[in-house]
């Protein structure tokens, strides 16, 4: 296991109330995936698994896939299914 | 140039020589999207607008207000319209969305789409309509007459 990663994760909408702010700066373990980072995310915020709140995760400004690695210089962004138009 | 007085306040626009993509905080001008995509090479033009609707249901809203993720929605936006271009013989597309807090009856969104004929016109603003209300991170938080406020997320819960 090498030094973990500090990313940066932008969050919006009912995610950004539930985390209290626009943007966290988390170190996660290295090697980590987009559905681990889901784990730590629901681990962190429990309401979000308490108001049953489905996450969306995006890697870089492109929906991401969860079994994608989390690499250091990636933004990650999270947010509720949207609902815009 | 959607609207030139907004030149500096406009932070997220992406313009192609075929379609102009646009996030506003202020009132959208619908008709100068029209006039947008107008041309001679086009006997069609599509418009569509989405509004702020007073009753869903039962429940009375008195406000609403729109929260993206900028530079995502923008990027999102621009794949759904030139995918659009790949799939119909289309001249021209304009799309602006607004942010922030609107009232009722304000346009939230504004599409014009022109191809030569009709038939391609009115396929591809629908089709695009839904597929930005399935991916552009853009949300739409209700604020109620009754008094409380809900984010809105179809297909949750």
């Amino acid at each position: 296991m090498t030094a973990p990663l500090k990313i940066s994760v932008r969050c919006f909408a009912r995610l950004r109330e539930i985390t209290g702010t626009d943007q966290l700066i988390w170190e996660i373990p290295s090697g980590a995936t987009i559905g681990e980072f889901r784990g730590l995310l629901e681990a962190r915020f429990p309401d979000i698994l308490r108001e049953r709140l489905p996450v969306l995760i995006a890697r870089n400004g492109q929906y991401a896939r969860e079994e994608d690695v989390i690499e250091s210089a990636d933004e990650l962004a999270c947010f509720p299914p949207v609902s815009g138009g | 140039m959607i609207n030139p007085s907004e030149e500096n306040s406009l932070a997220y626009r992406q313009t192609s020589p075929s379609y102009e993509l646009a996030l506003t905080r202020n009132v959208i001008d619908y008709s100068t999207v029209i006039e947008q995509v107008r041309t001679r090479d086009a006997g069609a033009v599509v418009a569509f607008l989405g509004t702020v609707r007073e009753f869903t249901l039962e429940k009375q809203t008195l406000s609403l207000e729109y929260e993206a993720f900028p530079e995502m929605a923008l990027s999102e936006l621009r794949q759904i319209v030139e995918s659009a271009f790949r799939e119909w013989p289309l001249k021209r597309v304009c799309v602006v969305h607004r942010l922030g807090p609107l009232e009722l009856g304000d346009i939230a969104i504004a599409m014009a789409v022109a191809s030569p004929h009709r038939q391609a016109a009115f396929e591809a603003a629908a089709e695009m309509m839904t597929r930005i209300k399935q991916s552009v991170p853009i949300w739409k938080k209700e604020y109620w007459a009754d008094g409380g406020s809900d984010w809105i997320h179809p297909g949750a819960g």
